[in-house]
């Protein structure tokens, strides 16, 4: 009774259980993995009719343009489709007379332009009357949250560049224009700001850009980084709608 | 002569598979861990354009997606919103019925995931996007495949 062997279970069938369930994820999920280029589109702002929109200075704009035929125009001239980095590359870069004009973030800088926007919201509130005024209102204390901002950013990068607030890429297309093309363009638009936005980051917070934004969920902290990184190379784009002209 | 035969009566040592099924599992869970639930199958034939640089959309749950292309059969142009073939009209309807499926995962930022083929006109992407808009969608992502 006492050496009484307890009977083996046979688990040769097992095996093939665990078959069953790898067959039933393997069919059942996929490996793609979802790739993308990721923008934010336009808010639809509708300002006061009789608002009168600031000038905007032909060097503060990069204008592309592409026809239904695929055919890039740059500033004026023709160009080939893969022109598009090294124009983006000097629109955000470089300091030649026709490009944005640029100003240093410093602390006197800061002072300075938050006075003057807080005289200039008094007086403007003051003679407020038209909603287009109040408009203006309203556009100065956003210009003024974006300044005090940057004294946050200041205290991470030091002393930092900022592009005219009025410095944008303008990028035309047209409903003919193939989804490639457009796709190539914006392509290498976000791909520039991404080189430069890695690089900056690489210098001020030893580490890429791509991995402040992987920790962003997890470090609060990271979040001012990325905003102060976002300062210096703001994404400024401005697609046209093609049906409103 | 007497040493050979008792070679041959002895019976062939089997292997044991006692450890074929902790194989099995640990392939199993491998794939568990890295492939993530098929969302919807493409009833598209389309194909994205490609690039170098693209950002990788770690959450499914986030994104809604668009599949434009063509037919598979009369080759016309047809989009796909989720599972099935849908004008574009439905648009904001699709994007509403996928807005609670967001919520529940804490964050309400939907993302379109726009799969478009490349040979699509804009006219067609540009009044997608006038949908996404008028739905306060405004977050997209341009489909593309790596090189």
């Amino acid at each position: 009774m006492a050496d009484r062997n307890i009977p083996e279970i046979n688990a040769g069938s097992m095996a093939d259980i665990a078959f069953l369930l790898l067959i039933f994820w393997l069919v059942t999920t996929t490996m793609d993995k979802d790739l993308g280029l990721s923008f934010r589109l336009p808010q639809d702002v509708h300002p006061p009719s009789d608002w009168i929109p600031p000038v905007v200075k032909d060097r503060n704009v990069l204008n592309i343009i592409l026809n239904s035929n695929d055919q890039v125009l740059i500033e004026k001239e023709k160009h080939l489709l893969s022109d598009v980095t090294s124009f983006v590359q000097d629109f955000y870069l470089s300091n030649d007379d026709n490009m944005p004009i640029r100003m240093r973030v410093t602390e006197a800088q800061i002072a300075d332009t938050l006075g003057k926007l807080a005289a200039l919201v008094m007086q403007a509130e003051q003679n407020a009357s038209t909603k287009a005024q109040w408009y203006q209102v309203s556009r100065y204390n956003s210009h003024i949250k974006e300044w005090e901002a940057y004294k946050e950013s200041r205290n991470l990068l030091g002393d930092f560049t900022i592009m005219s607030k009025r410095a944008v890429i303008r990028f035309q297309s047209n409903n003919g224009t193939s989804y490639k093309a457009y796709f190539s363009v914006l392509d290498q638009i976000s791909t520039v700001l991404k080189d430069e936005r890695n690089k900056l980051a690489e210098k001020h917070f030893n580490m890429t850009f791509d991995h402040l934004m992987k920790l962003k969920d997890t470090d609060p902290t990271v979040r001012n980084k990325i905003r102060a990184i976002r300062h210096q190379l703001p994404l400024k784009l401005l697609e046209p709608d093609p049906n409103n002209f | 002569m007497k040493l050979i035969k008792r070679k041959a009566l002895k019976k062939a040592v089997g292997i044991s598979t006692a450890s074929l099924p902790d194989i099995v599992f640990i392939l199993l869970f491998f794939f568990m861990a890295v492939a993530v639930m098929k969302t919807s199958d493409p009833l598209v034939d389309y194909e994205v354009p490609s690039s170098e640089e693209l950002y990788r959309f770690e959450d499914q749950s986030l994104l809604a997606n668009i599949r434009v292309g063509k037919d598979f059969k009369t080759n016309r142009t047809i989009i796909q919103l989720g599972d099935a073939i849908r004008n574009i009209e439905d648009i904001p309807a699709f994007l509403q019925y996928a807005q609670p499926e967001v919520n529940r995962t804490g964050s309400n930022k939907i993302i379109a995931f726009l799969e478009i083929d490349k040979e699509i006109q804009m006219g067609l992407v540009n009044r997608i996007k006038q949908q996404l808009v008028s739905m306060e969608v405004y977050e997209i992502a341009l489909a593309g495949t790596e090189e």
